[in-house]
């Protein structure tokens, strides 16, 4: 590659692989050395599950957490939505990701969500997120026990190009899952194929009722994949720097893919306990998909989220993924919200309120649509019996967003909810108030461990959030 | 890599127009520019100290920094990204003098001597097939329908603006396993004469594992676009071997063997050869017949195209034009257009649901059959502007239009029935070319009404291949409380209020007038006399230089004027779309040379798409960025 080494010493070796020529080659899944010490797994004995909601946009700045800390008692417009399940969530307020606060409106942001780290400006070449999104480092340290280390779940198709406006390359509005710094993962938009990924034993026997969430694994698929590495290794040799990185990319998915399938052969002789109930609603999910609206141009599509969040629910009831990230929308998403009663225009063209009143009240009104999608997930989380409690109590579901202005694309106070209790390890229905500037990697962090994993560090993290207890 | 790019580059250009480029040209290095450096920079990256190996003292005039483009363009990138000076400097440069560092190196590294460049082909990280390519490729090798790769998550697309750019083809996960899936279904779909048919060398009797051998033989040189070594072969062969055993039959074996060869990184990849050296080179004609399928078909070469590779005639620029004119002739050649144009015009956006009007309001008018239609015009026009080599002048303004029936009804023209499209003379001058095109009116508004300033943002960016600069940070849209309550001013007004706003003006008095110039179109595409609310259409525009027009019409005949623009613009766009990278300084030489080609072709696009294939990038490549030259 052709950046001079001072830039390389001054900000790329942060941002990790992807850039160096001069660096040996690395291996893309080495997760996170650049993270401090090594993280630390520590079992648990019942799982933790963690959801990520994001939206795009912002919300209503002024109109968003309660103003005292502490209960919550009443809640804004935009929270309303939540009062059945506010007991069961947390306010945080003061949390920011430092690094993200550049470049540009919505790209440094959004894509820097999960990794707190700063993405690299470029219209295509060197894509890079600056490190592993959270949801990652912890699919690759505590994902093999499932079917799925984790899974991507979205609502929009991606954009492609370059934003001229801001000559970053569109990629970066599609992903906050990076499963490394260069590698963004793509969202399942489509039910019917997440679905399928999830519960069922791939689509070219899709004509079997088989609905038991078991193995991908066929024989051949073993064998042929044992060919594709030799094959590769082969073709490595002949191939300059850059272009091994390319194939490693291939590699890496391959090992992934092929270790998934011994998982799962292994797994196919002692079969997992799967909580009856789960496995029939299953069919019943299965069916309400594929009797479903489909295509793009139904203007509500409160339902196509249901049923994404469904889809979600019954991967943590089945236990088939621990790990699920949903995007409601994309970057600078300009989906239209007229359906809404109300609401005139698309979302990103009034999160431009321009501090008008009439604008901020149709946001607002987006706003609690997506809080009142957030709280259907947790209800019906609640009402999952675990063990001794729910299902709800033994996930973490973090909702938000990258910025809490549309307007001045500001990254500070972000508007972010977390509802469960996290193996009972928290206590929701309060507002917290953090110190101004928190950095939002601390919350990561917090997050980790109460999945099982000691992280150190991550990203701009500087420590834990004891307000949190 | 990441050069700043030409689009960075034109853009900058861009925005320091609107200071003026010739006061960049004012300026002079010794007396200016070197001041700051010595102050900002040398102390650093000088003679005494040469942190990160980088002395840029020794730079001493302005022709010693433009034959050092490659490193001053990093030098540029790290000022505009505030990299340097690194903020634990003592002291920073104020605004004003950043502006005139990057003012004045933007300004000459944009205008180097053509001779001072590199002669760079650039290098084309290992290209991934996209799921288009991988669907045609698909097709072309196994004879099956479908689309096995519709599945796979979609290309995002970066550099030049192309989902086909390598930079930006990842393979996660997700797509192994979907690939997996894919192949037992194509294969389950494949006839098996088309599968296990291969001409015999002889009519020596042979075992079935001799068989086994020969078929895979030739299957592997056809999905990995090359002849392919015994020992290669050994290892599907193994596959076949290995399942034969597990008393599969010799059909199923063979499939599972074949496979492998999918799944091999020689197909999803479209893999060329390294040379151990840094210098430029040019590629096999094995490679080029590559190139150039994928270039014209999006898909693999057909057997034509390999024994002219076979033979080594690739690297002939004869043979290239006969080829390229064969090829072109080949109804595959529609998906050229079916690929390039979408992406380039951003009509996409309305294909694939991003973008709609309000279906709520207008879902009656607009049904899923008439946005297909929509969609489908600028590939019609653009496959037959290639068919009957027209020029490409066409696409600003032209006096035929393709429409099919629900299109033509849409746009008020009669006569025209059945769901194909077809040529039609226009009636009047309400449309021609690309601009007009009801798709690209319809993806440049908003849901509910027309946007002058996303169509002018278009016209800009798609038409006249400038992209303006972002709106400075913190400036919100549209703010109109400093002007107090306005709310009746119509949106013209408020504009024009906004442009009252010299931050704000810098650019929207670019934008704004030729946004204003398509007001004639309403939110979905349809000709209209009265806006959204009611009122009379103003359609008239006066540019920065004080050409003034009024309504589609004269603002065509205005774009017109400005052809060479325009057709850099094009030629640039399908240069990066072939080479599948985003264009970079070293590709100036090239555009231009094209550029010449085409006006002394009547601007004809066929001799374009040859002269590509012909162009220096296309038959040559590098490993490494080529050494800097030392001043």
């Amino acid at each position: 590659m052709s950046r001079s080494s001072w830039l390389i010493s001054r900000r790329t070796m942060l941002r990790g692989v992807g850039v160096s020529m001069a660096l040996p080659l690395l291996n893309v899944m080495t997760p996170p050395t650049l993270y401090g010490a090594d993280p630390k797994v520590v079992p648990r004995k019942t799982p933790v599950r963690l959801g990520v909601m994001f939206f795009p946009n912002g919300v209503h700045p002024k109109r968003w957490a309660p103003e005292k800390e502490g209960p919550l008692v009443e809640l804004s417009d935009q929270l309303a939505p939540m009062e059945k399940i506010k007991s069961n969530v947390l306010v945080l307020s003061n949390l920011w990701n430092a690094k993200c606060n550049q470049g540009d409106g919505h790209y440094f942001k959004d894509a820097s969500f999960l990794t707190s780290m700063t993405i690299n400006k470029t219209v295509g070449a060197d894509i890079n997120a600056g490190g592993i999104s959270i949801d990652q480092l912890l699919a690759q340290h505590l994902g093999s026990d499932t079917k799925l280390p984790s899974i991507e779940l979205g609502m929009e198709a991606p954009a492609k190009g370059i934003d001229g406006n801001v000559n970053i390359t569109r990629l970066y509005s599609n992903h906050i899952a990076w499963s490394s710094a260069s590698t963004p993962l793509a969202c399942e938009i489509d039910p019917v194929q997440a679905f399928d990924r999830l519960f069922r034993e791939g689509a070219a026997n899709s004509q079997r009722k088989d609905l038991t969430p078991t193995s991908l694994t066929r024989f051949d698929d073993k064998s042929v994949l044992d060919v594709v590495t030799a094959d590769s290794n082969a073709l490595k040799r002949t191939l300059g720097m850059e272009d091994q990185r390319k194939l490693d990319e291939y590699m890496t998915s391959v090992r992934d893919v092929e270790r998934r399938l011994s998982q799962e052969m292994k797994r196919a002789k002692e079969p997992r306990r799967i909580d009856p109930l789960a496995l029939k609603g299953l069919p019943v999910l299965e069916e309400a998909i594929r009797t479903s609206k489909r295509g793009d141009r139904t203007s509500d599509h409160t339902p196509q989220v249901k049923l994404m969040l469904d889809i979600m629910l019954m991967a943590f009831w089945t236990d088939t993924t621990r790990i699920s990230t949903f995007m409601f929308g994309n970057s600078v998403s300009g989906r239209n919200f007229s359906f809404l009663e109300g609401v005139k225009d698309s979302h990103h063209e009034l999160s431009h309120h321009e501090n008008k009143d009439e604008k901020l009240n149709q946001l607002a009104k987006i706003t609690a649509w997506h809080v009142a999608q957030f709280t259907y997930l947790v209800e019906r989380m609640g009402q999952i019996k675990e063990g001794s409690g729910t299902l709800l109590d033994n996930s973490l579901i973090l909702f938000g967003s990258a910025l809490k202005d549309g307007n001045a694309h500001n990254p500070r106070d972000l508007p972010l909810l977390l509802a469960g209790r996290g193996g009972n390890a928290l206590t929701g229905g309060r507002h917290i108030k953090f110190k101004e500037n928190t950095p939002l990697a601390n919350l990561y962090g917090e997050i980790a461990v109460r999945m099982g994993l000691q992280v150190d560090k991550f990203g701009d993290s500087t420590g834990p959030l004891k307000e949190l207890a | 890599m990441r050069i700043v790019s030409e689009w960075l580059l034109l853009s900058i250009c861009f925005a320091l127009a609107q200071a003026g480029e010739s006061d960049a040209a004012r300026f002079d290095f010794g007396r200016d520019v070197k001041p700051l450096l010595a102050k900002y920079c040398y102390g650093c990256h000088g003679v005494a100290k040469q942190k990160g190996g980088i002395d840029l003292e020794k730079y001493v005039d302005q022709r010693a920094i433009q034959r050092g483009v490659s490193q001053w363009q990093e030098v540029l990138r790290a000022i505009e990204q505030n990299e340097m000076p690194p903020e634990s400097a003592k002291e920073q440069p104020t605004t004003a003098e950043r502006e005139l560092m990057q003012g004045w190196l933007s300004y000459a590294l944009n205008n180097i001597n053509e001779n001072d460049l590199p002669k760079d082909p650039g290098h084309v990280v290992l290209h991934r097939l996209t799921r288009r390519e991988y669907n045609n490729t698909i097709r072309d090798l196994l004879g099956v329908s479908g689309s096995p790769a519709d599945v796979f998550p979609e290309d995002a697309g970066g550099g030049g603006g192309f989902e086909n750019n390598a930079d930006t083809l990842f393979i996660p996960p997700i797509m192994v396993e979907k690939m997996l899936i894919a192949l037992a279904e194509v294969f389950g779909q494949a006839k098996p004469e088309r599968l296990f048919t291969v001409q015999p060398k002889d009519d020596k009797p042979r075992s079935q594992q001799d068989a086994a051998k020969e078929i895979l033989t030739d299957f592997a040189r056809r999905a990995f676009r090359h002849p392919v070594p015994a020992v290669e072969i050994g290892r599907y062969l193994k596959v076949y071997d290995a399942a034969v055993k597990k008393e599969i039959n010799h059909q199923d074996s063979l499939k599972l063997a074949m496979k492998s060869v999918l799944m091999s990184p020689n197909f999803i990849y479209r893999i060329e050869n390294q040379r151990p050296f840094p210098a430029a080179y040019e590629i096999t004609s094995y490679e080029m017949a590559v190139r150039l399928s994928y270039f014209i078909w999006a898909s693999m070469p057909d057997e034509e195209l390999f024994t002219a590779a076979a033979a080594g005639k690739l690297q002939d620029v004869a043979e290239i034009e006969r080829q390229v004119l064969r090829m072109l002739k080949d109804p595959k050649a529609q998906e050229l257009g079916a690929s390039f144009v979408p992406q380039w015009l951003k009509t996409d956006e309305l294909s694939r649901g991003r973008k709609s009007p309000d279906v709520g309001k207008y879902g009656k008018q607009f049904t899923e059959s008439l946005r297909d239609s929509m969609c489908a015009e600028p590939t019609e026009f653009f496959n037959a502007l290639i068919t009957k080599n027209r020029s490409v002048l066409d696409l600003i303004d032209s006096d035929y239009l393709w429409v099919n029936e629900e299109l033509a009804r849409f746009y008020g023209i009669s006569g025209v029935s059945g769901k194909n499209f077809r040529e039609v003379p226009r009636a009047n001058k309400q449309r021609g070319g690309v601009m007009t095109m009801a798709s690209v009116l319809t993806i440049t508004s908003h849901p509910n009404r027309s946007s002058p300033v996303l169509r002018g943002v278009w016209v800009l960016e798609e038409i006249l291949n400038v992209a303006p600069p972002p709106p400075p940070p913190e400036v919100p849209a549209l703010d109109d409380k400093k002007d107090g309550d306005k709310k009746d001013l119509t949106l013209r007004q408020r504009l024009e209020q906004h442009r009252k706003d010299p931050v704000c003006a810098s650019c929207h008095s670019r934008i704004d007038p030729l946004g204003f110039g398509l007001e004639e179109y309403d939110l979905m595409g349809a000709w209209r006399v009265k806006d959204e609310f009611g009122k009379a259409i103003d359609a008239s525009g006066k540019l920065l230089n004080g050409e003034s027009f009024q309504g589609s019409e004269q603002l065509r005949k205005v774009l017109m004027a400005r052809k060479t623009e325009i057709a850099r613009g094009l030629v640039s766009r399908l240069l990066s779309f072939a080479l599948g990278r985003g264009l970079e300084y070293y590709d100036r030489p090239t555009v231009n040379a094209l550029l010449k080609q085409l006006e002394a072709n009547d601007y004809r696009i066929q001799p374009l798409l040859v002269g590509i294939a012909q162009s220096f990038p296309f038959r040559n490549k590098r490993n490494k960025p080529i050494a800097e030259v030392t001043p």
